[in-house]
């Protein structure tokens, strides 16, 4: 039928999207620490916020629809503990609905600086972001793509190297994982430690005040705003002092950016960015550490298994196989006593000899090559 | 067979049978092969099955109104003239383009022109060539003169100026250069083929006939055979050494039975084992040694068996290994 495309080619555009998409969202994972690190603008936080929700919705929708041909095909259960199915699930059902979801529907519905439930929610956000970090795992996939580049043809070779690279990638997103879990996540430590210096500050202001007799006002007011992590005094009178103007407030804070302190006579919003930033730091260290385990095992590890298994393993099935293939296997002096080695030295001093004599005086191409059908079949 | 002349065929005839030759050759397992290997399963296909073809032939669809014998006739001359069209233009270059002066050097018969030589190569060639046993065995030779392989392995040879350089030079004593022997080579390679005619070795009984096929393998016959061939050849040659026609005749037997001071005779006899059923690969894999370098290599392991000089395997696998090849 014109105009339309065959299956294949379908399924060849699909596969490239998705990993151009599978590039993107880890670029995206990356920029959107940056931005927590650098302190970007509320307004470049929140796209970035919202191309996640699009990674993993579509990252969803692709394990959705995987699941549902290899069900079909009763090959789920072997695609998702074989085919790494179960790195599909986990980079996109969970970060949908536990980080990029909520996070989208609370930016899209409620009222951005106001609100305590809000700021609880966003606390638990906080726990759950942990799992982002195995949104790194999406790394194992771009194996298709650096097979390529590598010359990895070897399916045996592409196996291994994906199931050592996957074993050290979920390794260390298991321990930084369970580190979170265990003893929570440093931004909550970091964020309770800056509440309760913030506490103490007040309320030693507080004491000063009532011993000498001073307004706290006028005691606190030019301390507290000298102190650059303090943006707002809300005094108990409902008077409001702030550090900058609305307009800029809004521009570059949201509520992941400050923390509420309330004292003995006042409230204050404390900027706690520069925890954000060393948080934002920590991960980004650790994604990088990822992303060059996965860049090592690809690159040096893939050397490594073709030049000593795969390639070996590659030239003796041929020259079993095939009776006009009489290549020797090439044996690296310093590994000839590895077990495939050993196994290529009688190939090459014994079976390939013997084959050789073998097809002694068989001419190639004999006469078996051609048959009365061959010449019926001239018109 | 002695092909008869065409203008007793028709055009149409003539056309018909060279679409069939280029059906047969468009078969997966022919086109494939070299040309003279080809030309040998096609032939060898008729020759098997010539009770259905003659039947087959007989048809609307083929040659109804021709003799058998006619169509055979035919399609052998289509098939001689596709192979040697794409066979014989590089010996004719290597022919017209030697300098064979070096040879007066090496024979008694003083200054000969190198025109005369060309002439009588280039007819010994044509006869050979005419000859179907001769031609059928002449494929290494072909793949040597295509890939340029006595080039290769002569020029490194005589770079390296190790255990073969002195064979040649020292043992053989053949004081040539290294372009000289590329071209010496080259002439016993044609030269060898002389030995698939069915010779008259024995003066004492002028009926027999044979080839190097039909003789068993003992040092006396193969003595007897060989003197027979290089007597047979030398007036076919003329201003070509006898040396260089006997080792080129020799150059079809196991090492064991050619002479320590004939080392070309047992060079060219692994290099055309080695090229006999050559394909030239579209690329090594990387697991695997180079084509050459693999193929010294198993045959050192069977040179007593295929009568292979294994001194000669073992400097030709250095050289292949070094180079790749």
């Amino acid at each position: 039928m014109n105009g339309m495309m065959k299956k294949p080619d379908i399924k060849k555009i699909l596969e490239t999207f998705i990993l151009t998409a599978i590039v993107l969202v880890i670029i995206q994972t990356l920029l959107d620490e940056y931005s927590r690190y650098a302190h970007w603008s509320v307004r470049s936080r929140n796209i970035l916020l919202a191309a996640g929700f699009c990674f993993d919705l579509i990252f969803s929708v692709e394990f959705t629809v995987r699941s549902y041909y290899n069900n079909r095909e009763k090959k789920f259960i072997s695609w998702i503990k074989y085919e790494r199915g179960w790195v599909d699930f986990i980079s996109s059902f969970p970060l949908l609905f536990l980080d990029s979801g909520p996070s989208l529907f609370f930016l899209l519905t409620a009222d951005a600086h106001s609100g305590a439930g809000i700021v609880g929610a966003m606390n638990l956000f906080k726990v759950v972001k942990a799992v982002r970090i195995t949104r790194i795992l999406r790394l194992v996939r771009i194996l298709k793509i650096f097979g390529k580049i590598q010359s990895a043809e070897s399916k045996m070779a592409q196996h291994h190297i994906a199931t050592i690279t996957t074993t050290a990638v979920f390794t260390v997103v298991s321990v930084l994982l369970l580190f979170t879990f265990v003893f929570g996540t440093p931004a909550s430590h970091l964020s309770k430690d800056r509440s309760e210096e913030y506490i103490n500050l007040v309320d030693s202001l507080k004491r000063i005040s009532d011993m000498n007799g001073l307004g706290f006002r006028e005691l606190s007011e030019v301390i507290l705003l000298s102190d650059k992590n303090v943006l707002k005094v809300i005094y108990q009178n409902g008077t409001v002092v702030e550090r900058m103007a609305g307009s800029e407030f809004a521009e570059y804070y949201d509520e992941e950016d400050y923390i509420y302190v309330t004292g003995k006579a006042c409230t204050l919003l404390v900027s706690i960015t520069d925890i954000n930033s060393e948080i934002a730091l920590q991960y980004l260290q650790s994604f990088m550490i990822i992303i060059f385990i996965v860049l090592a095992f690809m690159i040096f590890y893939t050397r490594h298994f073709v030049q000593n298994i795969s390639d070996a393993v590659y030239v003796l099935n041929l020259g079993f196989r095939k009776k006009d293939y009489n290549l020797l296997v090439k044996i690296p002096e310093d590994k000839a006593d590895h077990e495939i080695f050993r196994l290529a030295k009688f190939y090459n001093d014994a079976y390939l000899p013997a084959k050789m004599k073998r097809n002694e005086g068989s001419e190639p191409g004999s006469s078996k090559s051609l048959s009365m059908k061959d010449i019926i079949d001239f018109k | 067979m002695e092909f008869s002349e065409r203008n007793s065929f028709s055009e149409t005839d003539i056309n018909k049978v060279n679409d069939f030759v280029n059906h047969l050759m468009s078969n997966p397992g022919v086109r494939s092969e070299s040309p003279l290997i080809g030309e040998g399963i096609i032939v060898n296909f008729i020759m098997q099955n010539l009770p259905q073809l003659k039947v087959t032939f007989k048809n609307n669809q083929f040659f109804p109104h021709l003799e058998w014998s006619q169509v055979l006739e035919l399609v052998l001359e289509n098939l001689y003239e596709r192979v040697s069209g794409a066979v014989l233009p590089v010996i004719n270059r290597f022919i017209d383009n030697s300098d064979f002066s070096f040879l007066d050097k090496l024979s008694d018969s003083g200054t000969v022109a190198d025109k005369f030589r060309r002439e009588k190569l280039h007819e010994f060639v044509q006869m050979i060539f005419r000859n179907r046993g001769c031609r059928f065995n002449m494929n290494s030779s072909i793949n040597i003169f295509n890939y340029e392989v006595i080039e290769k392995y002569t020029g490194e040879i005589f770079r390296r100026r190790e255990f073969l350089y002195n064979e040649l030079v020292m043992v053989q004593k053949t004081g040539i250069d290294s372009g000289e022997y590329i071209t010496f080579f080259k002439i016993m390679l044609l030269v060898k083929n002389v030995v698939f005619m069915k010779l008259q070795p024995d003066s004492d009984n002028p009926d027999a006939r044979l080839c190097i096929n039909d003789i068993s393998r003992n040092r006396k016959n193969i003595q007897s055979f060989t003197d027979s061939a290089v007597k047979f050849t030398i007036p076919l040659l003329p201003g070509f050494p006898e040396k260089l026609i006997r080792l080129a005749v020799k150059s079809n037997f196991a090492s064991d039975m050619i002479e320590d001071d004939e080392p070309s005779s047992k060079l060219i006899f692994i290099l055309c084992g080695r090229f006999q059923n050559y394909k030239h690969p579209a690329k090594i894999d990387r697991g695997a040694e180079s084509p050459d370098k693999s193929w010294f290599g198993i045959a050192g392991k069977n040179a007593e068996h295929f009568g292979y000089d294994r001194r000669i395997l073992d400097a030709l696998y250095l050289i292949a290994g070094d180079n790749n090849w």
